[in-house]
């Protein structure tokens, strides 16, 4: 079943500079449960279209396109309505632990006034789930350390804390932007673990943006690449991993260092990242692009399915036909 | 091995710190964050440092640099000891040595173009080179960090994050310095970049036989360049050996963590690896584990583990390992 589905989407924000053009035609597919991730350097584009779906865009940002979720239109809706549901059915986490909790509030009653607003339990019972919550989310001694403030709990913690805050209405959908890279490698595995467990004990579907082709590959079922704003390629991950047909998606998977391989030299892809204000007539990676050509630099590539689940965007596709 | 350009021994920094929220009367404790290090580093060799934040890996590049006292042991350069030289003294040395930064655009002034940051050492460090010498010797340096001619009269903003680190890599380089300190030069890259700039800083340090001491949270990166490695846990060196044995048959428990913890970009490989997270985080460096300070979060943990602080030992294949049970 279609949980949420994107169609078209365009940012762009009015600056002193000009127009800035974050997010450019994006479609994105989410089935209930699913994990799915959202891959793409900086300005990329990938946080702008999770703010998007949120509806929490800056205010010089304008919108077009769909967000439909559970047969609900998102873009456009009034504040009030979107208020039901933020946090009741989609929540989001963010990438750095400490500046998404509040310093003057204790963790207890930041996550007790969720539920007393949204689903409005007394001050006891959501007390009990709170503390329930972090249990899940294996925070020792929940009970006596969730009326401790933010600053007492280490990275990791307080990334646990956020989780559990955000599982407090047990959405249908949860938002992790970029979860671990403020994090530790030891405390990370344990961080993208807890997040597994979410998806199989609260059968909340996932969307994981991240720049780390290493977490997409251990613990996500369907990945977006994302580029200029837009999306170059989409598919299974274990598909798309092992031949991917975008060049860009080759590219950044060849760039990451890796443990397991002795080649000496890193393989990078070169160039730049784009400028947001300059967006190119045709595809946004031609310039990096090992196999672009002529029409590469003035025309846009249409997005074309290939195998079952997979998409591209490209003139000359990887192992395929063009 | 040959000589070495800088042998440090037993190097410890110690600070002095207030804990957050006591009154000014409360007596300060001592953070130890770099405790009995020792280490040899030859010339054109490059020695990766890895560990987790507040492992004590900055401190102690900034006190070889002289940016934060030592407070114990020696760092040998070519024979005279660092921390005993008075300022003046270690001046004409600091040329030799160069940094680059994690934050690659907050590292260079934002009011001086881009020509005039490569080539400020070269007025510190050079006095009497007419202008059109420098001027030359940065174009060249900037053509071989992989920027443009034109670039000269850019201002940092103008700059991408890994255009910014090319001109504090050639800002760095353009006194010739024999020693080149990394701290964390590409964690805030993208990957693409990131790999850029780790084939530059390898491509220079073969054409200009530097050294080369590369810092980094992140193995998988640190194994692409250094020759060999020092993992860092809590201000202590837990394991210091070649690249190769130390990666491909790690023997402290600690290392062998950190690996199990890089994930692997292959689906394949990644789903079928047990998850054998450590468990825990890094404990405070200001009231660290007695003992081994691992010892809280390690699976081979035992009694002994508190009493005393296992030595580091050299093992047959020439590496140190800082645990009897590795």
């Amino acid at each position: 079943m279609t949980l949420l589905q994107v169609r078209d989407l365009n940012v762009s924000f009015r600056t002193g500079d000009g127009t800035v053009n974050a997010v450019n035609g994006v479609d994105l597919r989410v089935a209930a449960g699913q994990a799915i991730a959202v891959v793409g350097e900086s300005g990329s584009g990938k946080s702008q279209i999770m703010l998007a779906i949120m509806g929490l865009l800056a205010r010089n940002a304008a919108a077009s396109g769909s967000i439909m979720f559970d047969g609900v239109e998102l873009l456009g809706l009034g504040e009030r309505a979107f208020n039901r549901i933020r946090a009741r059915e989609i929540a989001m986490i963010f990438q750095d632990p400490m500046t998404a909790l509040n310093p003057y509030m204790r963790i207890s009653h930041q996550m007790t006034e969720v539920l007393t607003l949204h689903k409005g339990m007394s001050r006891g019972e959501a007390l009990g789930e709170a503390v329930r919550l972090l249990d899940a989310m294996e925070v020792p001694e929940a009970r006596t350390r969730i009326t401790m403030y933010p600053h007492e709990f280490s990275g990791g913690m307080r990334q646990r804390v956020l989780i559990a805050m955000a599982l407090l209405c047990r959405p249908r959908l949860l938002i992790a932007d970029e979860p671990t890279t403020a994090l530790d490698a030891t405390v990370r595995g344990q961080i993208m673990r807890l997040l597994g467990n979410v998806r199989s004990t609260f059968d909340t579907a996932v969307i994981l943006v991240t720049h780390d082709a290493g977490i997409v590959a251990g613990h996500c079922d369907e990945m977006v690449v994302l580029y200029g704003g837009q999306v170059m390629e989409s598919g299974p991950v274990a598909q798309t991993f092992a031949a991917p047909h975008h060049p860009y998606t080759r590219g950044l998977l060849d760039a990451v260092p890796r443990l397991d391989r002795d080649d000496e030299r890193l393989r990078d892809i070169p160039g730049d990242p784009l400028s947001m204000h300059q967006l190119p007539r045709g595809c946004p990676f031609a310039e990096r692009c090992p196999r672009a050509d002529e029409r590469c630099h003035h025309v846009r590539p249409p997005g074309v399915g290939h195998a079952p689940g997979r998409w591209v965007a490209c003139h000359w596709p990887l192992g395929g036909t063009g | 091995m040959n000589v070495p350009l800088l042998s440090v021994r037993d190097l410890s920094v110690t600070f002095r710190v207030r804990p957050g929220g006591s009154p000014p009367w409360v007596r300060p404790k001592e953070l130890h964050a770099v405790r009995g290090v020792g280490f040899d580093l030859a010339p054109a060799e490059t020695l990766g440092i890895v560990g987790e934040s507040g492992s004590g890996k900055s401190t102690l590049a900034r006190s070889l640099i002289g940016t934060v006292p030592a407070t114990g042991g020696r760092a040998l350069w070519q024979g005279r000891d660092l921390l005993a030289l008075d300022p003046g003294e270690r001046r004409p040395l600091r040329r030799d040595m160069q940094m680059i930064f994690q934050n690659p655009l907050g590292a260079l002034d934002p009011r001086m173009t881009a020509g005039e940051i490569i080539a400020e050492p070269l007025v510190t460090h050079e006095t009497g080179l007419s202008r059109h010498e420098i001027t030359l010797r940065v174009k060249s340096l900037l053509e071989r960090v992989g920027l443009l001619p034109e670039h000269t009269n850019r201002y940092p903003h103008e700059f991408s994050g890994g255009q910014c680190q090319r001109i504090g890599i050639a800002r760095a380089l353009i006194v010739q310095p024999k020693l080149l300190i990394c701290d964390e030069p590409v964690s805030a890259l993208d990957v693409s970049v990131q790999a850029q700039i780790v084939n530059l800083l390898r491509d220079l340090q073969r054409d200009f036989d530097l050294s080369l001491i590369f810092i980094s949270h992140d193995l998988s990166v640190v194994k692409h360049i250094a020759d060999r490695i020092l993992v860092f846990y809590l201000g202590r060196v837990m394991e210091y050996g070649a690249t190769r044995d130390l990666v491909h048959d790690p023997r402290h428990p600690y290392t062998r963590a950190l690996i199990a913890a890089t994930p692997v970009p292959d689906p394949a490989v990644e789903r079928g690896r047990p998850a054998t997270g450590l468990e825990g985080e890094l404990p405070s460096p200001l009231s660290p584990p007695s003992g081994c300070v691992f010892r809280t979060r390690c699976p081979l943990a035992r009694q002994s583990c508190a009493e005393a602080v296992p030595a580091l030992q050299e093992r047959d294949d020439g590496r140190f390992v800082a645990c009897p049970f590795g």
